[in-house]
């Protein structure tokens, strides 16, 4: 019998967790790396619920206004193919998490109960209370856990993905990882390799986002010669509770519950959005709602007690009810701040949470680097230029059903003889000479200082209001960071469990990436989903209604446009008002 | 040594739940027994003489000696020292009043174990090697030294203690008490029972002064 | 006008291994409102300097979500486990004394393997055995208070505290702990793992099971979940006495 095909997945959350069951159950073997153990993945922190037109409230809702939904909210930018299919494929994937034991919330008939989110009218969210992306991380990693028993997935938690190993043809045939318990740098083979890295929400310093989530990976695809598409489209989640480490993230759900916005305004109580958006009210999309904050905040000078923060109110619902429904963050809430939600209006503001670019994949979700396949927040290619609360639960799980098999499916159509150890040794060896340098620097900047530089210049520039003339200087001055990185030293240089190596390395891929997000907020000269110029309010769907493209280069990323399939639905004014 | 450590292991379901069953029967049932059977001394030597007499007139009594008291105790207490191997005390950390229970069990056990052996020797192997007999007055003189006394006064009540306590842990054990409602409810039983046999155990005591 | 600022007082228990004696560095970090020791960690690691002026590095310690829901920045913290991210400097007396768990190997300063934790779920087949991912149409019906009890359970983070705290879990124990036991009785009671209640009492009724539980109940009171571990322990003694009753008469 032949050898079975071996493909690694870098990344332990739903996505990369669902590609790897996918692979499994399909006769494949898999290697797991993840920086975390794979339980303590980014995809933990998802609260609300996962989307799916189940239409079990007599609402009439079905998977095409699923679909409907996710293209306008995703203000038409988004290939439809992929986004139709996850929506019929939708209803589906709750009966199998359901099977696979989350526990989501039930009706008094025993069936999963369904909840209201922002950017639809319709009931269409099942939750597990408010850590729903936390229920079924475990359900996946319970699968995972088995199918590890059984011998055909091996993980190797707490190793980072330092670089790709490409053969002569510029196939990807395996990656070096680097041990982040004793440092040591090894090359690992494979048919082919899945990224399932999440997202970069590092690069803006404080954002919503685990620890994990630098983009390193992503970059690192990225400057091998993937696309990096869409990368200007960056979501900015109207509701967290702004803190020092990181900005805690309360949930659409809250508003789904009948959470309610406002701030005060000549003395009285204001719902600014119940009373600019009748229709929608507090469930607008994000990227509404977020840029609604911000001119209430920061043209308006009407946050609460004159500060950057505005009210989130449940304390207007049963305390029951939402202990039931939205215990999760309630407890967030309680112990970061220490008020009681029940009692007290939340104080919240707009946060970057979530990147709708990503790694350019085809619908296989193939990378244009042959062997090298993307999905979950690291692909571009589900959300457009906004996503739905809701959906990247979703598109996780479906991108994965899509990876999979398509990952295993190229792996066994691999012709020719595998490559020798040349390839891997040298590229070993090109890693430990980066180290190397890294560690025999002396008395040069902060990686850590650095990284914060970043962040704020990013939050500043680059987030909710975006002007060319500020773009330009952040490419000016992400330049001049990248030239400090050469000459930044680390505290610590021994060869244990090294925390601050690694750091250094992300950073640099944080940098790369960061400039691909500036130069393509700069090019694209309208406002369309999360993108918003002040100097371009309007969409322009003649100039702009295509897919952004970087290449990698050094000197500065180079832009290609692609058109976008809209086969299925045609473009439309984005209204919720 | 190996030999017991696989034995142990492969059996452990079944030894761990014979070990907690016989701390309650027969020790526990025993115990009290023995307590309540010392609580004639209250009436008068003659009267307490008489029970011993009794006692000692038992068909197969060193059967129902060895079956239901020596071999359970030393099956409950060498198991005991056996498991005390995997304890680690953290009580002053995490100073929760359970955490103190589950620390007091233990070093009653050990002290229970020595003033039993102690009391055992001195009341049934000694008098029988020396053929001393058995009764009010051997008690009341060996209680006459105050050190005596005394441990006898620590050895009742822990011995009482790690039978209530113990009574309290073979419930949540064998699944009879689960939620904390009814862990805390068979809490205040054992508690009252504990209280009510140390009562019992020192106003025999002090009978024999 | 100067102001004096106001700085927060730790000390951190360093170790670059396992192998190498540990020792105290204490750090002076200016104090904001609302800061974590995440916060104060962060800041040493953009100034690693000691309180007496010392060069130092960084310390290493393990955080992902900063949200109390992944459990990678557990250690011990003024002598208790439990999370960072939510240990308020607010609510902390100083200097605040920070340690790595005790039960795991260390890997460095503030750093543990929790591998053990992870291998215990894999003993007791912490899962839904599916038949497989393909459309089987929907899951088994469950009632809204069996899925509020469910749901409880499955919120434990595998963070460690409850084993950190437990004194009959370590090197000379195999002792799951509870953290994997309450995950039998979560998989019990799902209706579809209830089919494979007996194969998953079995993995627990040997050598560093259940039996192994001490009852000191520690489990439960650092819990951050505040998961009802004890009642998940004793419910689990109920369910492999009947089994072990059944074991023993019906064969």
């Amino acid at each position: 019998m032949a050898k079975k095909p071996k493909i690694i997945v870098i990344g332990g959350g739903l996505a990369g967790l669902m590609t790897t069951i996918q692979i499994c159950e399909n006769g494949g073997e898999v290697d797991l790396f993840s920086v975390v153990p794979v339980k303590r993945s980014h995809s933990v922190c998802a609260q609300g619920g996962i989307n799916a037109a189940k239409n079990t409230k007599g609402e009439g809702d079905s998977t095409d206004k699923h679909f409907d939904d996710t293209i306008y909210g995703g203000d038409f930018l988004a290939n439809q193919e992929l986004p139709r299919k996850m929506c019929e494929a939708a209803p589906g994937i709750i009966d199998l998490l359901d099977r696979m034991g989350v526990m989501f919330n039930r009706t008094p008939e025993g069936n999963i109960d369904l909840r209201r989110f922002g950017g639809t009218l319709y009931h269409r969210t099942a939750f597990a209370g408010a850590t729903t992306g936390q229920q079924m991380l475990y359900a996946l990693d319970e699968q995972v856990r088995r199918f590890e028993s059984e011998g055909k997935v091996t993980k190797y938690e707490m190793w980072e993905l330092m670089s790709l190993v490409m053969d002569e043809a510029k196939t990807v045939r395996g990656i070096v990882a680097l041990n982040l318990y004793s440092m040591e740098l090894q090359s690992f083979a494979a048919d082919s390799v899945v990224l399932a890295t999440g997202g970069c929400g590092l690069v803006f310093g404080r954002s919503t986002n685990s620890t994990a989530c630098t983009g390193s990976a992503a970059s690192i695809a990225y400057q091998n010669g993937a696309y990096y598409a869409n990368a200007e489209f960056i979501q900015v989640h109207p509701t967290a509770i702004p803190g020092e480490d990181k900005n805690r993230l309360m949930s659409e759900s809250a508003r789904g519950e009948g959470g309610r916005v406002w701030t005060y305004k000549e003395g009285k109580p204001w719902y600014f959005l119940e009373e600019w958006y009748p229709k929608y009210g507090n469930l607008v999309p994000r990227d509404v709602a977020s840029r609604a904050i911000f001119k209430v905040v920061k043209e308006l000078g009407l946050g609460v007690d004159g500060k950057d923060v505005v009210y989130l109110d449940l304390s207007h619902i049963d305390s029951k009810t939402l202990d039931i429904k939205l215990g999760g963050i309630l407890e967030i809430y309680e112990k970061f701040v220490g008020d009681d939600p029940r009692k007290v209006p939340m104080k919240i503001f707009p946060s970057v949470h979530y990147s709708m670019g990503g790694i350019w994949i085809d619908t296989n979700h193939m990378t244009n680097i042959p062997g090298l396949f993307a999905v979950g927040e690291v692909d571009y290619a589900y959300h457009g230029g906004n996503r739905l609360g809701a959906n990247s639960l979703l598109s996780c799980i479906f991108g994965g059903r899509v990876a999979g098999p398509s990952s295993l499916n190229y792996a066994k159509g691999l012709e020719g003889k595998s490559p020798g150890s040349e390839i891997f040794d040298r590229e070993v060896k090109k890693q430990e000479s980066i180290h190397e340098n890294l560690f025999s620097a002396e008395d040069g900047e902060n990686p850590f200082k650095l990284h914060e530089e970043l962040g704020r210049l990013m939050t500043d520039n680059v987030s909710v209001l975006r002007y060319n003339k500020n773009l330009e200087k952040t490419d000016a001055e992400l330049q001049k960071l990248l030239e400090r990185y050469q000459h930044i030293s680390l505290s610590d240089t021994s060869r244990g469990a090294n925390p601050v190596l690694p750091f250094a390395r992300e950073l640099y891929n944080m940098l790369h990436l960061a400039r691909a997000i500036t130069i393509g907020a700069l090019n694209r000269n309208e406002s369309r989903g999360a993108h918003y110029k002040p100097d371009f309010p309007e969409r322009n769907d003649k100039d702009f209604l295509k897919t952004s493209k970087m290449k990698y280069h050094p000197d500065r990323p180079m832009i290609e446009w692609e058109d976008v399939d809209q086969r299925w639905i045609k473009p439309r004014p984005r209204k919720y008002d | 040594m190996r030999a017991v450590k696989k034995w142990l292991q492969e059996n452990n379901f079944f030894i761990r739940k014979l070990h907690s069953l016989s701390g309650v029967v027969p020790l526990g049932a025993f115990l009290i027994e023995h307590l309540i059977t010392n609580s004639f001394a209250k009436f008068g030597p003659e009267v307490y003489n008489q029970k011993i007499e009794w006692f000692q007139s038992l068909p197969y009594l060193y059967a129902l000696e060895y079956g239901f008291i020596f071999i359970p105790i030393l099956f409950h207490a060498l198991l005991g020292f056996v498991f005390l191997w995997a304890w680690s005390d953290n009580s002053a950390r995490y100073p929760y009043g359970r955490n103190w229970m589950y620390t007091l069990q233990r070093a009653s056990g050990m002290i229970v174990f020595v003033f039993i052996a102690y009391h055992v020797w001195e009341f049934r192997f000694e008098t029988q090697l020396t053929g001393a007999p058995v009764n009010f007055d051997l008690v009341a003189n060996s209680l006459s030294n105050p050190l005596i006394f005394y441990f006898y006064v620590l050895g009742i009540t822990l011995t009482v203690f790690h039978f209530a306590n113990g009574l309290w842990g073979f419930c949540v054990h064998w699944g009879i008490t689960v939620g904390p409602r009814a862990q805390k409810l068979s809490g205040f039983l054992f508690l009252a029972l504990g209280l009510v046999l140390v009562y019992i155990g020192l106003d025999a005591l002090w009978a024999f002064r | 006008m100067t102001e004096i600022q106001k700085t927060v007082r730790f000390k951190i228990k360093r170790q670059k291994d396992s192998e190498t004696q540990p020792h105290w560095e204490e750090f002076d970090i200016p104090y904001r409102a609302g800061m974590n020791v995440i916060t104060a960690l962060w800041d040493i690691a953009k100034n690693p300097v000691t309180a007496n002026g010392q060069k130092t590095t960084q310390v290493a310690w393990d955080a992902s979500c900063l949200e109390e829901v992944c459990g990678a920045c557990t250690m011990v913290i003024n002598g208790k486990v439990r999370q960072s991210c939510t240990a308020l400097i607010d609510h902390l007396s100083q200097p605040i004394t920070l340690e790595p768990m005790t039960k795991f190997p260390l890997v460095r300063d503030l750093r543990v393997n929790r591998q053990r934790m992870f291998d215990a779920l894999k003993r007791v087949k912490a899962w839904i055995p599916i038949d497989g991912t393909y459309d089987l149409g929907e899951g088994p019906k469950l009632s809204a208070q069996e899925q509020q009890i469910g749901y409880v359970l499955s919120k434990c983070m595998t963070c460690g505290c409850c084993v950190e705290a437990c004194p009959q879990y370590n090197d000379r124990s195999e002792f799951v702990g509870a953290a994997a036991l309450s995950q039998v009785r979560l998989f019990n009671l799902h209706p579809t793992g209830k089919m494979q209640k007996e194969e998953r009492l079995e993995t627990i009724m040997g050598s560093g099971g259940i039996e192994d539980c001490g009852n000191s109940q520690n489990c439960v009171e650092v819990c951050p979940k505040e998961i009802p571990l004890t009642t998940s322990i004793a419910e689990l003694n109920r369910q492999t006495t009947l089994y072990g009753f059944k074991k023993i008469f019906q064969k």
